[in-house]
Order: C-alpha cells, then sequence, then structure tokens
C-alpha cells in the first residue's frame, strides 16, 4: 500500500540490519574457527570474515540482502599466520592460518548496525507523528 | 434552461455533473470507496493478527516485521475513525439545515 511507503522502507532497513547483526554475531563466534569449510584437496580452510551486500529495492523502494560476501582469498593464502607448532591445523613449519576476524572492527560494525537500526526506529516514529499530526486537521 | 447546462459544464468535462460524477455511470461511487478502504483496513487488521500469532508460535522471527504490521494496522484505523468522523458531522450539518 503506497499509504504506508516510509514504514516498508523503514522495515525493510531494520530487517537489513538486523541481518548484518546476524553476520557480526557468527564472524565474532568464529574468530578461532580453523575449520569452517573443505578445500578442492580435502584439507581444512580457516574461517573468513562476512559482510552483507545491501543493494535498494527499486520498486517497493528500501534496501533489501543482496548476498553475503565472505572477505579475503578463497585459499585462504591472505589469512594472518600464527606460530603454534601443537595445533592440529598447522602447517609443516608449525604455522596455522587463523581467520581475518577483527575484534575492533567487528565491533563497531556492530555499533554501526544498533545505530542504523536505531535511525530506522526514529524515522518509523516520525512517519507515525506526522501521519497523526495529518489526522488531527479540522479536529477542533 | 441552458444557463444551467453552461454552469454543469464548468464543474466536469462534456458530459459529467459538476463533482466529475455520472449518476449510476461506471465511475465508483463514495459507497464504493468506503467499502475499499474498509476492506483494506480489515485486511492490514488481519495481517497485524497473523503474525502477531505467528510470533508467539515462534514461527515470524523478525519482531520489527510483526510491529510494523501492527501499526499499520493501527494507523489505517485511526484514518478510518477520522473519515467516518467526517462522514457523520457532515450528515449530521445536512440534518440540522433547516427546510
Amino acid at each position: 500500500m503506497d499509504l504506508f511507503r516510509p514504514l516498508e522502507a523503514s522495515g525493510s532497513g531494520m530487517a537489513a540490519e538486523r541481518f548484518r547483526l546476524d553476520l557480526i554475531a557468527e564472524n565474532l563466534a568464529n574468530m578461532e574457527t580453523t575449520r569452517a569449510e573443505r578445500a578442492p584437496d580435502g584439507s581444512w580452510l580457516p574461517y573468513r570474515r562476512k559482510v552483507p551486500l545491501f543493494v535498494t529495492r527499486p520498486e517497493e523502494g528500501g534496501v533489501e540482502v543482496a548476498g553475503v560476501i565472505r572477505v579475503g582469498r578463497p585459499d585462504g593464502s591472505d589469512l594472518p599466520r600464527r606460530y603454534d607448532p601443537a595445533h592440529p591445523d598447522a602447517d609443516r613449519e608449525g604455522y596455522v592460518r587463523l581467520p581475518n576476524v577483527d575484534l575492533v572492527k567487528e565491533m563497531t560494525d556492530l555499533i554501526t548496525a544498533t545505530r542504523a537500526y536505531e535511525a530506522n526506529v526514529a524515522a518509523v516514529n516520525a512517519f507515525k507523528a506526522m501521519f497523526r499530526k495529518a489526522l488531527e486537521i479540522g479536529r477542533a | 434552461m441552458p444557463e444551467i447546462g453552461a454552469l454543469e459544464s464548468i464543474g466536469g468535462r462534456e458530459g459529467e455533473g459538476i463533482n466529475g460524477a455520472r449518476p449510476g455511470g461506471r465511475h465508483p461511487s463514495f459507497q464504493d470507496f468506503l467499502w475499499e478502504a474498509l476492506d483494506e483496513v480489515n485486511r492490514l487488521q488481519n495481517e497485524a493478527d497473523v503474525l502477531a500469532r505467528g510470533l508467539a508460535l515462534g514461527e515470524v522471527r523478525d519482531v520489527s516485521q510483526v510491529m510494523l504490521a501492527a501499526e499499520k494496522a493501527q494507523l489505517s484505523l485511526e484514518l478510518l475513525v477520522q473519515v467516518r468522523n467526517k462522514c457523520i458531522e457532515a450528515y449530521q450539518e445536512i440534518m440540522r439545515m433547516p427546510l
């Protein structure tokens, strides 16, 4: 319904930010995961940071999640290394590839997602206030 | 009376009344609009109801969606009530007209 178009847009924004929060939670949970997926040769690859990709909805307005981008090279060759020969996933030289999840980066993203969600709620409340004000026209 | 006919043609296009409404014609009447609006409000209420039920049953995971549906239902109902108040007001105004 065209009457509630701003609400639809804000709702899609809230859903998008919630999805971003999902990914941040997953990134934080997998900060030390060395076995996320199998490489073509059967060996384990560490977890790679996930970020959402947002696109605008041309018809209804608002935003939608187009997909999830996994940061870094698929073979994990650009992931940080840590010397830990006792680790089961260590290579011959004793280095372990770790996920490229940066705690500080994730926390700032978390704050961004929270504030963006709040901004969408503020837009919804502003729409409600305007709607109610319009209904007051002519009320003595 | 040709004078009145001329006046009528000022209001609308040729052959139409002053409000552009044709008596018994294909234009939807005010009643149709009202019914349509009522249906829409009812639909939004039902939608909010289904979502609230889904949330209670754990089927809907997005709380914002439920809240937005509830808001839409409430705002559309408020709009409907205002339109109804205006209609009643107009009706009473006409009923008070001394004949």
